[in-house]
C-alpha cells in the first residue's frame, strides 16, 4: 500500500515537472521502476544480513567423522585415522568449536589444548573460511546448518573415499 | 566493435568484441571465485543451486541466490533498454552499458581495497554487483551482435560449437562460409574466456582487489579502439569531401 501511495506521489510530482511532455513522464516513470527493481535485491540481501552468522555462532561439539562417499552407509573414521587426516589442518584433533560473533573461533581438543582462529563466511554463506596466525587459510563447506546441527565437508588426500564429513551438535 | 549493429557487423567486428569481453568475463569469474567463493558469470550453475536451496528449504540462501539471478537479469535488461531507447549516436548508446560495467568494476575494486571486512553481507553485495556487470556485458554483446556473441554463456556456446563442428564434417555444409566463421568465433570466445580465467587465477592472489580496475582498464580498449576508428573515418571522409569540392587542388 505504501509503495502504491509513494508511486502515485512520484507520478504526481513528475506531472508537475513535465506537464508538457507525456513521453518524458513515461520514460522517467520507467526509469524509476528500473531503479527500484535494481535496488530490490540489495534490500533483500540486507534482510538476510546476519541470519546465517547468528545460527553459526555458539559452541559445537564434534559428533562424528565419516567419509561422504564410502561404500557402506555409515563408515565411521576412527580416532587414529582422524589424527592422520587432520595432522596438517588447523582443526587438528579438535573436539569443541566455540564460534564467537566477533569473528573468533576457539578450538578445544580432547587433551584440553585450545587454538585461536579467525572465521568468516564466503559464497552465499556456504563456505567457512578459517585463518590461523594470519597465514594458514583453510576452507570448509557448510553442507547443513540448523539451530542444533551442523555438517561440514572438506576434501582430503584420500580421494577414493571422497570428502570428509564432520557432524556437529550444538552444546548451548 | 561497438559502432555497428546487428547484421551489418563483420566477422572481424564480432571476433574483436568477443575476444576482449570473453577475456574480461573469464577474469571476473575466476577472480570472484578466488575472493568470494561464488561464480559471477555462469548463471546456469546458480539456477541449479537455487533449485537445491528450494528443495532443502533454506530460505536465506534462496533469497541470496534469487537476488543474484535477478541482478544478472536486470543487467542484461538495462543494457538492452539503454541501447534501444537511447537518443545518442550508436557508438555512445553502445558505450553506456560498457562504461557502467567499468565503473562498477572500479567501484568493487575500490571498496575491496579500502573497506572490505570479509563479512558475508559485503560478499553477497559485491557478488551481486559483479553478476549485474556480467549481465550488462552479456546483454550488450548479444544485442549489438544479433545474438552472435555471448561471452558469459559457455553452455550455449559449447553446444553451438559442437553443432557447427558436426556441420563442418558434412560435405554439403562445409562449403558454406558461415559454418567456418561461426566455428572461428566460438573457438575464439572459448579460448579467450579460459585464457582470461587462467590469467586471473595466476595473478589474483598477488593483485587482490586491484584485479577489478585492471579488468576495467582492459575493457576500455574497446572504447579507445572504436573512438580512434571513428576519428580516423571522419578524417578520411573529410579528405574525400575536400577532393570532391576542389579536384584541382587534390590533383596537385
Amino acid at each position: 500500500m505504501l509503495i502504491i501511495e509513494f508511486t502515485h506521489f512520484y507520478e504526481r510530482k513528475l506531472l508537475i515537472l513535465h506537464s508538457n511532455s507525456k513521453m518524458n513522464i513515461k520514460s522517467a516513470f520507467t526509469t524509476f521502476i528500473i531503479c527500484v527493481a535494481i535496488a530490490l535485491p540489495f534490500v533483500l540481501l540486507e534482510f538476510t544480513n546476519g541470519r546465517i552468522e547468528n545460527r553459526l555462532t555458539g559452541r559445537w561439539k564434534e559428533v562424528s567423522w565419516t567419509y561422504e562417499k564410502a561404500n557402506t552407509k555409515e563408515f565411521e573414521i576412527y580416532e587414529e585415522v582422524q589424527d592422520h587426516i587432520s595432522r596438517d589442518l588447523v582443526i587438528h584433533k579438535a573436539e569443541v568449536w566455540s564460534i564467537r560473533p566477533n569473528g573468533h573461533l576457539l578450538l578445544k581438543n580432547r587433551h584440553g589444548k585450545t587454538v585461536n582462529l579467525k572465521w568468516m563466511l564466503k559464497g552465499r554463506g556456504n563456505i567457512l573460511k578459517l585463518i590461523h596466525n594470519d597465514t594458514l587459510v583453510e576452507h570448509y563447506q557448510i553442507q547443513r546448518l540448523t539451530d542444533t546441527r551442523m555438517i561440514l565437508h572438506f576434501e582430503n588426500d584420500i580421494h577414493t573415499k571422497g570428502m570428509i564429513k564432520i557432524e556437529f551438535e550444538k552444546l548451548n | 566493435m561497438l559502432r555497428k549493429h546487428s547484421n551489418i557487423r563483420s566477422l572481424q567486428d564480432n571476433l574483436k568484441l568477443g575476444a576482449i569481453t570473453a577475456i574480461s568475463a573469464g577474469m571476473v569469474n575466476v577472480s570472484s571465485v578466488f575472493m568470494f567463493f561464488a561464480f559471477t558469470s555462469n548463471v546456469t550453475g546458480h539456477y541449479a543451486i537455487l533449485a537445491d536451496e528450494i528443495s532443502s528449504g533454506r530460505y536465506e540462501e534462496i533469497i541470496i541466490v534469487a537476488s543474484w539471478l535477478f541482478l544478472f537479469f536486470m543487467g542484461s535488461f538495462v543494457s538492452n533498454y539503454i541501447i534501444i531507447n537511447s537518443r545518442f549516436s550508436r557508438f555512445v548508446a553502445h558505450s553506456i552499458p560498457l562504461v557502467l560495467e567499468m565503473l562498477i568494476l572500479i567501484g568493487v575494486g575500490f571498496y575491496g581495497i579500502h573497506y572490505y571486512q570479509e563479512t558475508l553481507s559485503e560478499t553477497e553485495v559485491l557478488v551481486a554487483l559483479l553478476l549485474f556487470t556480467m549481465g550488462l556485458q552479456n546483454g550488450l554483446t548479444a544485442t549489438i551482435s544479433n545474438f552472435a556473441v555471448k561471452t558469459t554463456h559457455l553452455t550455449g556456446l559449447t553446444t553451438d560449437l559442437a553443432i557447427y563442428t558436426s556441420m563442418y564434417l558434412n560435405n554439403e555444409y562445409r562449403k558454406k562460409p558461415i559454418v567456418k566463421e561461426k566455428i572461428r568465433l566460438f573457438l575464439t570466445i572459448m579460448i579467450c574466456y579460459v585464457g582470461g580465467g587462467v590469467l586471473a587465477g595466476t595473478v589474483t592472489h598477488k593483485f587482490g582487489f586491484y584485479i577489478f580496475p585492471v579488468i576495467a582498464g582492459f575493457m576500455s580498449l574497446i572504447l579507445v579502439y572504436d573512438y580512434l576508428h571513428i576519428k580516423y573515418e571522419q578524417k578520411k571522409m573529410e579528405e574525400i569531401r575536400m577532393q570532391r569540392s576542389d579536384p584541382e587542388r587534390s590533383n596537385k
